[in-house]
């Protein structure tokens, strides 16, 4: 019989292992001529769907431009739902023949904060897509997280679930 | 020397008077749009309407060598100068004054690269200069210069000169 340290241990390492991560943050710029756009992104996990969120805040306009659209690399192509946002911008609804996730139609001024979001099957992936703004013949770009190729199975899901819940009990036990 | 000196002053003139037109190769911008070592051709004109008083901007775009379908195309409007009747020949949601006074910018379209020709147009009471445009497919952009608008008093100034300039040529030919 293991020690309960060691099982805990290893129900931890196995954990990580099988469910890299539930939530994912990171912190970028976008920068072109338009200007410089602070973005912080989060992905979060509830258990059945991801969630992105990107907060954009235009930090420095160059000249009167302002900020029309923002586009998130799908080069997947993969599905996703809910996207919204909480300035004036028109939401996109999926397209299985576009290329990005794109809010279009709208105004951020300078030292404004809009935060776009939509949902996924699709977990973040390791590496890292593009995220443009554009106005008046300029642009900004940098780079964010956006969807990768991997769905976690139910599977997984259940035996991280289980990893947990078997970690919790031998902790509780324990104390 | 001053025979064809005054000859381009008078062409320049005129142009700027009447129409205008010129060809631009869209470099990759960050990411970039055109395949590599590649460009995308973008004709802009600006021909002035003497009836209306109003120029008519078209830009006729070459898609080929685009990496993505286009979704978006942006002409400089930095200073919201007025334009009217924007209009292309896709999908692309037209952009008004109205609303976006900062852009002459189309977006929320799908051209694909062998969709053919992809043209824009608007027109606007001011003349042309030249400006900065951006061309975007999702995230990727080419970036370049074309014909866009200047204020009308830069446009009379611009003509002043060019038709003073033919002016002075042909006076000092003239003495010689």
């Amino acid at each position: 019989m293991l020690p309960k340290t060691t099982v805990l241990f290893v129900i931890a390492i196995l954990a990580v292992a099988a469910f890299p991560a539930l939530a994912v943050h990171m912190d970028s710029q976008l920068t072109g001529d338009l200007g410089v756009l602070d973005l912080a992104t989060d992905v979060t996990f509830d258990g059945s769907i991801w969630t992105y969120t990107y907060q954009l805040t235009f930090t420095t306009a160059v000249g009167s431009n302002y900020v029309h659209s923002f586009a998130v690399d799908n080069i997947g192509q993969y599905l996703f739902t809910n996207a919204s946002n909480t300035g004036n911008f028109t939401n996109p609804t999926y397209d299985p023949n576009a290329w990005s996730v794109d809010w279009i139609l709208g105004t951020m001024t300078p030292g404004q904060t809009v935060t776009f979001s939509y949902q996924s099957q699709h977990a973040p992936d390791v590496i890292t897509v593009w995220a443009t703004v554009g106005d008046s013949g300029a642009y900004a770009s940098g780079l964010t997280l956006g969807m990768g190729a991997e769905i976690p199975e139910p599977g997984t899901i259940l035996a991280l679930s289980g990893m947990f819940a078997a970690a919790a009990g031998l902790w509780r036990r324990r104390r | 020397m001053k025979i064809v000196s005054s000859i381009v002053v008078f062409l320049l003139a005129a142009s700027v008077v009447g129409a205008v037109s010129m060809h631009t190769d869209l470099a990759p911008g960050t990411p970039p749009l055109p395949a590599p070592g590649t460009t995308i051709p973008l004709d802009a004109s600006a021909v002035f309407d003497t009836g209306s008083g109003l120029w008519t901007y078209t830009y006729v775009i070459d898609p080929s060598n685009a990496l993505l379908p286009i979704t978006g195309f942006s002409v400089a409007n930095v200073n919201h100068y007025v334009f009217y009747d924007a209009t292309n020949n896709k999908n692309f949601v037209n952009p008004t004054w109205e609303n976006f006074p900062s852009s002459v910018y189309w977006m929320g379209g799908s051209a694909p690269q062998n969709g053919g020709l992809i043209i824009f147009s608007f027109t606007s009471p001011l003349g042309p200069t030249v400006v900065n445009c951006t061309l975007h497919g999702g995230t990727k952009v080419a970036v370049g210069e074309t014909l866009g608008m200047i204020p009308e008093p830069m446009s009379l100034l611009a003509i002043g000169t060019l038709l003073t300039g033919g002016a002075v040529a042909l006076r000092r030919r003239k003495n010689k």
